[in-house]
Formats: C-alpha cells, sequence, structure tokens
C-alpha cells in the first residue's frame, strides 16, 4: 500500500466527504422522500463501497455493499421507502464513519448485526431477475483461467456462453457504473465543508477543482498586502495629472480582493444541515419532540469561522434541548405546543453576521442563577439585587457559574457556555442573550464576516491615530454646546441620552488606563467646547468613545497583536496605513468585555433613580447654563451664566472700605463689592480667606461685584427649581446641583435692594390699553415667574401650558389678547409651531408674538425671529423680558 | 555559531545570528497605548508589524532611549526559524516577529560550543543561557525565547 499512499490518502478524504454528503442527504431524507435524494445517496455509498474494496478494507466494503443494495432497491422501485429504513440508515452511517475514522478502518469489526438490520429491510422486495447482484456474486470470486479453457474446450460451451452472458452483463454494467461516477462528479452540489485538508469550491454551475487550503490562505495574505500596496501608490500618486493607468490597476486589484475573499467564504448551510441529525437524535434521546427550523442557509462567512462555529453551535442547540424545551405534557398543561421549537438562524447585518439560537422553552429563571452566582462567590447579593433578568441570566457565561450546572450526559462535556462565550469572542465576535421565564431564550451571536481586510475609520484620540471598523461603528454623534442633549454624568461616569437609550461615553484614558499629557488643554473648557464621540457597538451593547478628530476612511489588513500584547483585548490587531504608518485597531467587542459591567451598572443606575414619566417630563424641559459659586464654606450659590459679564480673582488686601462699603479698583473702575450676607440669610465669609472671587454681573447701570469665596463650575442643567416658603427676595429658587442644595441667586431683586432708586421698577404711567397678555410656558417654575414679572407692573396674564392650549385660547377669542409670549420648547406643540399656525391664521395673524427662551447665542435669536415671531427675550433676564413686551403694547 | 553582540549600558550580551532577521537602526516608533512600559511600541517593517522591546527595560534597569548608536535587533518568528534546516542546535524565538532595542551593536563572534560556559551562580536570570569567555571580559549569551516572550515571565510586564 506504499506507493500508493497519497491515492489512498486521497481516497480517505474523498470517503469523509461522501459520508457526510450521506449524512446531510440522510437529514434531508426525513423531511421527505424524493428520487433524487435516493440517488444521492446510493451514489456516495457506492463511492465508497469501490474504494473501500479496492484498498482492501473489507468490512467498509462489506457494509457499503449491503447498503447500497437497499438504496438501489429503493431507487429502483422495487422496494417501497418507509420511515423505518431512516434509523437502520443512519445506524451504517455512523459505522461507516467510526471505521473511516478508526486504525484499521473497521477491518476487525463485527458488522454481522447490522446487515442483518439493513438486509431485513428489504423484506417485501419484488423479486426480479437482478444482474447486478449476480454480477457482484461473480466479481467476488477470483478471477479464474476457466474462460481461456472453456473457450478452447469445445465441449463446455453452456460455460463459454454463461461467461458470455456474464462478460456482457459486466460490460453493460460497468459502462452503467462508470456513467453514474461521471454524473455524480457533475451533479454533486459542492458547497459542504470537508475535513482534513482540501477544500472545494464551486466555479460556476458544475465545475470545481480541489485547492489546498494553505495555498487560499497564502492568496488572502498576498492579495491584502497588494491592496496596502496599492492604497500606498495611490497617495503617493494622488497630485499626478494622468494617472489613469494606476487607478484602473487600482480597480481591478478592487475586483481582484472581492473574489479573493469569496474564496474562502462559504455558506453556512453545511455546518446548519447537520443539526437537523442532531436534534433528531436528541429528541429521542430526551424523549421530546423538537422542531428544528433553520433559516437563512445561504448566509456565508469565512470558512474559519464556520469551522469553528460548529462546536459552540451544537452545544447551545443541546442546551435549548436539555434545560430550554420542557417535556411534552408540561408544555401542554402550559399552554403550549407539544413539540418544542428551535430556531437557528444566520443573516447579515451591518458588515457582521448575526446567528440566533431560539427556544419557545421554559426560559431561563433569572433567580436561581442569581442564587448558584451568589453562592459560588462570583456576585454579592447587593449586586444582585440590582440586575435586570437578562443581565442576570447573562451570568450562565461566567466560569464560575458553568461547572455548576448539571451535567448531563449531552450538555456537559467540558463543554460550558463560558467556553462558548470564549469561542465567540476570539473570533472577534460577541454573544448576548434574552430570556423571558416560561416564554423561552434566544441567543444572539454577533460575528465578523471576514478576519482579514477591513473597512475602517481611522480617527485620532489625544494625538494617536486607531483604526475602527464600519463593522463595529454605528454613527458619529457631534455634540455642540448649544445642542439640546448634552453629555452628562451620573456618578461621576459620562453618559449620553441617544435616542431615548443611554449610553455610556468611555475615553481612550478609561479603556487603556492610561492618562496622556495632551497639547489642548480641554479640562476647563468642557463645556464651551463641541463633543465629537462615537457610537460603538458590541452584540447589543452599545456605547460612545470620545475622540478628537476623524481622518479618513481606510481599507485595512488588521494583523493580530503579537502574543506579548495579546491580553489586551480593546485592540483587535494593529494594521499599516495607507502612509506607512502603523495604528492600533480598537476592537469594540474587547471595549465591551473589559468594560462590561460599568455599561450594567449604568443602566441600573439610572433606572433606579428616575421613572419613565419623570425622564420625559425633564426631556421637554429646557436647561439654562449656571454659574456655580460658594461664598460661606458650606453654602451652594448660582447665577444664570447670561447674567455674569466677568468672574475675577482678587486679593483681600486689594479691597478698600469707605464709609461703610467696600470697595476695590479693576482696570481703572471704582467697584462696589457685594456681600451676600447682607442681603441673604446665608453664613458669612470665611475669616481666612486670602484671595477671592469677584463676579460682575451683566446688568445695565448695575456696576458690582458679588463676592464669592470660591467658583465652583459652571452647569448646563435642567432647572428645577422648588420654591420654599422662605421670606426670601433675593432667592429664585433652590435646585440641586451635584447633590447639593443650591441656591438660585435673582440677581434683579438683589439690584433692587441694593440701590432702590435706580432699579425700582416705575409704575407704568396710567392704566395701558393694551395689557392683556397671553403667556405660553410648560415649565412651572418658568410659568409663575413671568405671571409674577407681569403682574407686578401691571399687565393681566393669561396662562396656557402648551403650544395646543395658547392656540385654543386664542381661536375661542381671537380680539382678546394683545400680545402673546411664548416659550419655545414644549410638548404637544412647541413655539415654533405655535407661532406659524398665529401667523398663516386669517384670524390670528394680526397677533404680535414674542419667543422667550434660555439661549442666549445669536443664532437661536435668528432662528426664532425668521420662524415669524416678533421679538424675542431671555427668560432669566426680567429687564430685556419686560422691555420687549413693552415695545410691542407701548410703542405701538 | 555565530552571535551579534550588542551592549546594555557597559554589559555585553550575545544572540545566534540565525534567529536574527534583520538589524535596524532608526525606526519610527508608535506607542501602543496601554502596553507596559517595557513594550516601546510597534514598527512598520516593510508590511510587517513588529512589537519592540526596550531591553533596559526588560532587564528592569534604565531605559534605552533612541540614539545614534542604538539598534533594533529583529528576530525571526517561529516559523521563519523553521524554515531554516539547522538539525543541530534547537532555537526558539517567539511565534511573531519581535524586536529588542539596545544601546549600540558590536563585532559578531564565532563560539564553538565548548567555549559556552555555564552561568556563574552569583549572576543567575531568566534571560541569561551561557556566558562565553573573550579575552579578559564576558560575554553574556541571551536565551531569545526568554526576553521575547515576556508575557511568560509575568513580573516583568507589569
Amino acid at each position: 500500500m506504499n506507493l500508493d499512499d497519497e491515492v489512498f490518502k486521497n481516497f480517505l478524504v474523498e470517503m469523509g466527504e461522501k459520508l457526510e454528503e450521506l449524512e446531510n442527504g440522510l437529514a434531508e431524507l426525513e423531511d421527505g422522500f424524493s428520487e433524487d435524494l435516493i440517488n444521492k445517496l446510493f451514489r456516495a455509498v457506492h463511492t465508497i463501497k469501490g474504494g473501500g474494496g479496492f484498498f482492501g478494507l473489507t468490512k467498509v466494503s462489506e457494509l457499503s455493499h449491503v447498503f447500497e443494495d437497499v438504496l438501489m432497491n429503493v431507487r429502483e422501485g422495487k422496494l417501497s421507502f418507509g420511515d423505518h429504513m431512516i434509523s437502520p440508515f443512519y445506524s451504517a452511517c455512523d459505522a461507516l464513519k467510526g471505521m473511516h475514522e478508526s486504525d484499521d478502518f473497521g477491518n476487525n469489526q463485527d458488522i454481522g448485526q447490522l446487515c442483518l438490520e439493513l438486509k431485513s429491510l428489504e423484506t417485501g422486495l419484488k423479486k426480479e431477475e437482478d444482474p447486478i447482484s449476480e454480477l457482484d456474486d461473480i466479481t467476488d470470486v477470483e478471477p479464474n483461467p476457466v474462460s481461456d479453457q472453456t473457450s478452447e474446450d469445445d465441449g463446455n460451451s453452456t460455460t463459454k456462453t454463461e461467461l458470455k452472458k456474464v462478460t456482457n452483463k459486466v460490460e453493460v454494467e460497468f459502462e452503467k457504473v462508470v456513467l453514474e461516477e461521471v454524473e455524480s462528479k457533475s451533479k454533486s452540489p459542492v458547497t459542504k465543508l470537508s475535513k482534513g485538508n482540501r477544500a472545494e469550491k464551486t466555479v460556476g454551475q458544475n465545475e470545481t477543482i480541489r485547492v489546498k487550503v494553505d495555498l487560499l490562505n497564502k492568496l488572502m495574505e498576498l492579495t491584502g498586502e497588494i491592496v496596502l500596496g496599492r492604497n500606498q501608490l495611490l497617495r503617493q500618486f494622488a497630485d499626478m495629472e494622468d494617472k489613469s493607468n494606476l487607478v484602473a490597476m487600482a480597480h481591478m486589484i478592487s475586483d481582484l480582493q472581492q473574489l479573493v475573499l469569496q474564496t474562502r467564504m462559504q455558506p453556512i448551510g453545511g455546518t446548519f444541515t447537520k443539526f437537523k441529525r442532531i436534534v433528531r437524535d436528541l429528541a429521542k434521546q430526551l424523549d421530546k419532540p423538537i422542531n428544528l427550523e433553520i433559516k437563512g442557509e445561504d448566509t456565508e462567512l469565512d470558512r474559519s469561522i464556520i469551522e469553528s462555529l460548529s462546536d459552540p453551535l451544537t452545544h447551545l442547540i443541546r442546551n435549548c434541548a436539555d434545560h430550554g424545551l420542557e417535556d411534552p405534557s408540561s408544555r401542554v398543561s402550559s399552554g403550549k405546543d407539544r413539540v418544542g421549537t428551535v430556531w437557528l438562524q444566520a443573516l447579515h447585518e451591518g458588515g457582521q453576521v448575526v446567528i440566533t439560537v431560539e427556544d419557545d422553552g421554559k426560559g431561563i429563571d433569572a433567580e436561581k442563577v442569581k442564587a448558584k452566582a451568589i453562592a459560588n462567590n462570583v456576585i454579592s447579593q447587593s449586586e444582585a439585587d440590582s440586575m435586570g433578568e437578562n443581565e442576570a441570566a447573562k451570568l450562565i457565561f461566567h466560569p464560575g457559574l458553568s461547572t455548576a450546572e448539571e451535567v448531563t450526559s449531552l450538555s456537559g462535556r467540558g463543554v460550558g457556555m463560558d467556553v462558548v462565550k470564549s469561542t465567540f469572542e476570539k473570533l472577534g465576535g460577541a454573544i448576548d442573550l434574552e430570556t423571558k421565564l416560561g416564554s423561552g431564550t434566544k441567543i444572539i451571536i454577533h460575528l465578523p464576516t471576514t478576519l482579514t481586510i477591513m473597512s475602517s475609520l481611522i480617527v485620532r484620540i489625544e494625538g494617536d491615530r486607531y483604526a475602527v471598523p464600519h463593522s463595529e461603528l454605528k454613527e458619529v454623534i457631534l455634540v455642540r454646546p448649544e445642542d439640546e442633549i448634552q453629555i452628562e454624568e451620573i456618578r461621576e461616569r459620562k453618559v449620553y441620552r441617544l435616542r431615548g437609550n443611554l449610553i455610556p461615553i468611555l475615553s481612550m484614558e478609561e479603556i487603556t488606563s492610561v492618562s496622556k499629557d495632551h497639547m489642548v488643554d480641554n479640562e476647563k473648557k468642557s463645556d464651551q467646547k463641541e463633543i465629537l464621540f462615537l457610537v460603538l457597538h458590541s452584540g447589543l451593547n452599545q456605547f460612545g468613545l470620545l475622540i478628537d478628530s476623524i481622518d479618513h476612511t481606510e481599507e485595512i489588513v488588521v494583523k493580530p497583536l503579537a502574543q506579548i500584547l495579546s491580553s489586551h483585548t480593546f485592540y483587535a490587531g494593529s494594521s499599516i496605513l495607507g502612509d506607512s504608518d502603523v495604528a492600533m485597531v480598537l476592537s469594540a467587542n474587547g471595549i465591551c468585555q473589559s468594560h462590561k459591567l460599568h455599561i450594567h451598572d449604568l443602566e441600573t443606575s439610572v433606572q433606579s433613580t428616575k421613572s419613565l414619566a419623570e425622564m420625559q417630563i425633564l426631556d421637554m424641559q429646557e436647561k439654562q447654563d449656571l454659574l456655580v459659586f460658594r461664598y460661606s464654606k458650606n453654602e451652594q450659590l448660582a447665577i444664570p451664566l447670561s447674567l455674569v459679564f466677568k468672574v475675577e480673582q482678587i486679593e483681600v488686601k486689594q479691597i478698600q472700605k469707605i464709609s461703610n462699603n467696600h470697595f476695590i479698583n479693576l482696570e481703572g473702575k471704582n467697584i462696589l463689592l457685594l456681600y451676600l450676607d447682607k442681603y441673604l440669610s446665608i453664613e458669612s465669609l470665611p475669616d481666612d480667606l486670602e484671595t477671592f472671587y469677584i463676579i460682575t454681573p451683566k446688568i445695565k447701570d448695575f456696576e458690582v461685584g458679588i463676592v464669592a469665596s470660591s467658583i465652583e463650575e459652571s452647569v448646563h442643567t435642567r432647572l428645577n427649581l422648588d420654591s420654599p416658603p422662605i421670606n426670601e427676595n433675593a432667592i429664585l429658587g433652590i435646585t440641586t446641583i451635584r447633590e447639593k442644595i443650591t441656591f438660585l441667586v435673582d440677581l434683579f431683586s438683589l439690584a433692587e435692594q441694593v440701590s432702590p432708586e435706580r432699579f425700582k421698577r416705575a409704575e407704568l404711567e396710567g392704566k395701558p390699553e393694551k395689557d392683556r397678555l397671553l403667556v405660553v410656558e410648560d415649565t412651572p417654575f418658568f410659568r409663575d415667574l413671568e405671571k409674577t414679572y407681569f403682574e407686578s407692573v401691571g399687565f393681566r396674564v393669561t396662562l396656557a401650558n402648551n403650544g395646543q392650549e395658547a392656540l385654543d385660547l386664542l381661536l375661542d377669542r381671537p380680539n382678546y389678547y394683545n400680545l402673546v409670549v411664548s416659550d419655545i420648547v414644549m410638548p404637544v406643540m412647541d413655539g415654533y409651531e405655535l407661532v406659524k399656525t398665529i401667523k398663516s391664521s386669517e384670524k390670528l395673524e394680526h397677533m404680535p408674538v414674542i419667543a422667550l427662551t434660555s439661549f442666549t447665542e445669536e443664532e437661536s435669536r435668528d432662528k426664532a425671529l425668521s420662524a415669524g415671531f416678533d421679538g424675542y427675550a431671555i427668560k432669566t433676564n426680567k429687564e430685556n423680558i419686560l422691555r420687549a413686551v413693552e415695545h410691542f403694547l407701548i410703542e405701538d | 555559531m555565530l552571535y551579534s553582540t550588542f551592549y546594555l549600558g557597559d554589559t555585553q550580551m550575545a544572540v545566534p545570528i540565525p534567529c536574527i532577521l534583520e538589524i535596524g537602526r532608526s525606526f519610527k516608533f508608535h506607542p501602543v497605548r496601554g502596553a507596559p512600559e517595557v513594550i516601546d511600541g510597534i514598527i512598520n517593517l516593510r508590511g510587517k508589524v513588529v512589537t519592540i522591546v526596550n531591553l533596559g527595560l526588560a532587564f528592569e534597569e534604565i531605559k534605552i532611549e533612541p540614539s545614534d548608536e542604538s539598534r533594533i535587533l529583529i528576530f525571526k518568528n517561529n516559523s521563519e526559524l523553521n524554515e531554516v534546516a539547522d538539525s543541530d542546535t534547537v532555537m526558539e524565538t517567539a511565534p511573531d516577529n519581535i524586536g529588542i532595542h539596545v544601546d549600540r551593536i558590536s563585532d559578531v563572534i564565532r563560539v564553538e560550543s565548548e567555549e559556552l560556559q555555564a552561568v556563574p551562580s552569583n549572576m543567575v536570570h531568566p534571560f541569561y543561557k551561557n556566558v562565553v569567555r573573550r579575552g579578559d571580559s564576558f560575554i553574556i549569551i541571551l536565551e531569545p525565547s526568554k526576553i521575547l516572550n515576556l508575557h511568560e515571565t509575568p513580573d516583568h510586564l507589569s
């Protein structure tokens, strides 16, 4: 057998393939009988038999011979197919598989029982002249030199004619066999995976060629390098006049790359089909009827990924059958269908392949899992209490837990859920699960479609460049200071409200635990600057990554990290960019892994502090910029930033006392200092201060400096003021900033107190004819505030909560109101819609409308005016509001 | 066997020439944020990404800074090493191409196997394999697989 070693090896590979075809064919046979299928099975067994006989694998040959007989009889219609045949077929198939893998190829195996089983299927066979079996009988015998003798000896003419008959039959049958072989070669759908070291690939419909996998790998790598080289060339010659040749070649290289990628792509269907068999066996073993639904068999994946999928997917399906699905009687009594279903699906989504394994069983009992986790010291009681159902269920992936599960003969075997998880993660994928107690469980696996060449976004973060694969990138968000939704902090972690979902915002510093000195000092200006971040996703998790800027998009070859660096899972690898520079490639999955706890932590902590209704209300209220400072050591104060002109630091010795007042000379001007404890009942300044801060307000004719002991920060926050019944004129209300109670100072009433002559609001001369205002405002605090303002100077105020209410009131009495003063951001109908409706309505188009907002930027003002508002004023600026109102009513 | 020698401070060290892919002068390191300090960074070697280990830091001494004299010794990876059939010595480097950043390069020396001496017990170090005498001084022969696989000696990667 020596010189034919190569040939024998080839046969073994072929036998392996045929066995796989056989098994898959049997699985399909279970779903329904077809002639085509039987033919396929027959050819597979036939090939095995032929080779087995040739290479002296006696038992293989014998068994397949008997098998083949039955198949042939069915094929020829002499035997009718019945479901009872499937089991013995599978047994025979298994036996052949076993022989294929054993050292002696089953030559010493006893297959008597099996053969008997198969033969017994042939009862009911319509007996006919069976040339082939006769032929086989003859070929089993050593060829004799009888033929020669007989032809010479005319006396034995019967033997001669016998022989001639047989020879003819041999020829006929041989032709048949040859034809079949040819047929089988051309018709077999070659899209299945083979073990061993050869791969088959379909080129066109009918032709395939065997290529060594190693060769394909090298081809892939080389193509990757060519792509890089092309990118470098394109960059180098970007400014050249005539680079049509280069461009043409560039296109061809792209095409080449696509094709080469395809050589490694295989439909996942091959792996899926074998699960039918597995499920069938399981159903039998567990005594539960199970139905397996498969979808998306055509979904293509890189070959190497498919190979690694088989084991973990098997485990998952076994789990569904064993632990997920209940036994038939329990199912029926809980109103479910007797037959349990397992869905196995694969589909492409945004550059990744998503595989789901779902069952309609009893779901995962989160409480039980939690209890086990606590018992095994995986989590603490308090952590368990704050976990959601899905989060707790995900604990089953924890290594500390899987081993504790009951190891049944089916789902045990040392392949725990943690191994399943790490297998997928090693491939650059992610695993997630959703479960509902009583209804079932769904496991979702995200996988990259290809391991090597990825289209990526090159970004700059704190001086370095990083590559982010497009498949992991969801969107890019720019947060400008004037935007409604900003990055907020909850328990010192940054978050962002992305269309209703709260996502954590991470920085490279947090991810790598390395801080960097970078040139731009972002710290102080964080509220005023624009913030750019990427939304990345891993499985079902999303998060934001802060970046400085985006460079460009590039197709890169991800080179795996050296072993020395492999523990840093937040990097998927490194790559060489078009300009020869190296860049690290980030891995969203890796980042999630190391930060996973943070993400879940966040969700639950937010849930516990606010109910959904509260959050909705908050969403509609506007945000204010406030300057937060301290006067006494313990109390915190705030004033609207829009009213702050300047903040300066001064030393105690600069302060001069003249009569009862304190002054300071700044830039040539003498500024009166305001000590807040004189006007508010708060504690006094600390004695030991050497430096103070002076806040100069932006109020006309009010040149004072408000003394502060420290400036805490400026915040951009929703104003949720409480007005406690304390007798304080100079306080607008109380709010909480950074969990500290803060007084919001009313600068106007302060000004009135300081110089009453100048600031006391003069009573309007006489009663103005036009004094009926409609104030539209959803925030309760501002509604009250505005009402008070206007009424205090003699106007009559009617309130509306939102645009719709206002409109109703207006349409009801179109000539009653003289002026509408409206907020912009409101629920149901906002200010813009309101003003549009008013201006386009015949009845109301004469009505002047002023916009009142918290925004101070020029653009907002322009935006309001172009929307149709006749005037614009800022809420916290009393002066401003009244002036605007007067303008419309009095100077008409 | 031929060895390439180099200096770490005043100590002369050597590695077998068959293990070396190339010796280079100045390379632009790209720092890997989050990686241990002993890793100077990664470089682009004609399309290959090579990780560079700072020899000074690997020995827990002073960090080697790039200078006119400093060099990078880039080692072959294990599969490249096995392509060259050399049956008498079994050598191992690392699964990937790693380079070491050294102070300065020195001569190539030939050492016969009889000349290799064991490392004196007062000088034992996981990276040292042998010592060899040359003139008045000793040259320390390093074990490439140890210094290139720092992740296996966890203390060095703190």
